[in-house]
């Protein structure tokens, strides 16, 4: 059961004045996220997974604007027990966290680097963009959710990527990548329909100490951009200390780094960046970054932003 | 650190293999640069070879590629592989319908009656097909099937 925290309730009323848009996020925080697949394009098409949810009397809805997505509506068993599931032809993944590697749009040749990787259905979405093609590097510190992590990337079939058994801060400031995913480790606000004992751990103290940890990774994600690159940033999280605090402070420390609109997938719109919150207010171009609140499309939490390095002064 | 990267003449070992053993053309394997680690057997993007080799000081490099053979010797091919390359298979291919498939699924040795044989050459690794697509890879030996499946799932539920 879903239990808020007096203190997170009070900022989320603080995020969402409206009364009838609170009660409505806490109505739909209480519920589960609905089940949904992704095709593995490296492996599978669309219509090979239709006629297999077909074959399975497993009624689906192919997601208007989300290629290769579906929801799936009477799941009566563990979509991990299934033989699709366990040969990578499609991966069980929520529709919010498809949007990072669809609003980076890594193509076939370039180079791109996943700083937080695991559990690796992301980093398997950008191998299929990129066609299997080119240099993809996963960073992944922990050995035995590395291991997991090379074990989905081998069911999926991905042939151009690399596991790093490392924290992304430690790559080597040679290194340089045509487009950077960083899917920052956060206070995890936007999980808890799938994990409610994730607000277990919530406090004011956790997201500032995730804040710090995410404006470092930011800041590395920009030493290791190439000019004229792309970074999107996201976070399962609405925290605006781990939203726009981390890309404001990122934004003062290299002004060549500029947020950009994002072309966001039909039927989720979502809701643009705050421009402040308390007393701190945000660098300008907040508004192209974009807040996913579960109760607008029946996602998880999340927030995600596009920012493109020019040339540094 | 140094990857293991084959030489031309191991890498042709392989692909001849797989030419010759399930009928994928070279041409779809021309991009990829060979690794062997022990026995097993990598193909990674060649993108790779000119970061990789050697890796700089600094990248810690876990796994690279996919994983072709779990035995280089023998061939042993992974599904993740004969999966991945189904639709340029053309040869040692056993059609199954679904429930022997799905004993197969749960590492029993199945018998062949209603199965289809396409193109088997010989005993020895084969494609395992259900409705022409092919889903897995196994041995034939004689008028068996044993399955060639991968390890335990650390699969998560989505991220």
């Amino acid at each position: 059961m879903t239990v808020f925290s007096p203190r997170l309730l009070e900022r989320y009323r603080e995020l969402l004045p409206e009364k009838e848009d609170f009660d409505s996020f806490v109505r739909v925080s209480k519920t589960r996220n609905p089940k949904t697949i992704r095709t593995n394009t490296l492996k599978a098409s669309d219509a090979w997974v239709e006629s297999r949810l077909r074959e399975r009397n497993i009624s689906f809805e192919k997601h208007e604007g989300v290629p290769h997505l579906f929801t799936l509506q009477n799941l009566s068993f563990l979509l991990g027990g299934m033989w699709e599931t366990q040969m990578g032809f499609w991966q069980p993944q929520e529709t919010a966290s498809q949007l990072p590697p669809l609003v980076l749009d890594a193509l076939p040749g370039e180079h791109v680097l996943d700083m937080a990787a695991a559990p690796g259905n992301k980093t398997i979405q950008l191998a299929s963009g990129m066609q299997n093609t080119g240099v993809l590097v996963a960073c992944e510190p922990n050995k035995e959710r590395a291991k997991a992590l090379r074990f989905v990337l081998g069911k999926a079939g991905v042939v151009n990527a690399g596991v790093a058994l490392q924290d992304s801060l430690t790559l080597p400031d040679s290194l340089r990548f045509d487009k950077i995913l960083l899917d920052a480790p956060c206070s995890g606000e936007g999980l808890l329909r799938k994990k409610p004992q994730t607000l277990k751990s919530w406090s004011e103290k956790y997201v500032q100490h995730k804040a710090q940890l995410q404006v470092k990774m930011a800041l590395k994600a920009v030493a290791l951009l190439k000019e004229g690159g792309t970074l999107v940033y996201s976070v399962c999280t609405l925290s605006p200390e781990e939203c726009e605090g981390v890309l404001t402070t990122l934004l003062h420390a290299h002004p060549a780094m500029k947020i950009v609109p994002i072309s966001m997938p039909a039927g989720l719109a979502g809701r643009p960046g705050l421009s402040s919150f308390r007393n701190r207010t945000f660098s300008s171009g907040m508004s192209h970054a974009v807040r996913l609140y579960p109760q607008d499309h029946n996602t998880q939490s999340f927030f995600i932003a596009k920012l493109v390095k020019g040339r540094e002064k | 650190m140094k990857i293991p990267f084959c030489s031309p003449s191991v890498a042709k070992r392989y692909t001849d293999y797989l030419t010759s053993r399930y009928g994928i053309p070279l041409s779809t394997m021309k991009k990829w640069s060979w690794i062997q680690h022990k026995e097993n057997v990598f193909v990674v993007d060649s993108s790779w070879v000119p970061l990789a080799s050697p890796a700089p000081s600094g990248l810690n490099i876990f796994s690279l590629g996919l994983q072709v053979f779990a035995n280089g010797k023998t061939f042993e091919p992974t599904s993740n592989f004969i999966t991945l390359f189904g639709e340029h298979i053309k040869q040692n291919i056993v059609e199954l319908p679904e429930t022997k498939l799905l004993s197969l699924f749960n590492r029993a040795h199945v018998t062949l009656e209603n199965a289809r044989m396409v193109r088997v050459l010989s005993d020895g690794w084969v494609a395992v097909s259900l409705n022409g697509k092919i889903i897995a890879s196994a041995a034939l030996k004689g008028k068996h099937l044993i399955p060639n499946l991968p390890g335990s799932s650390h699969g998560s539920d989505g991220d």
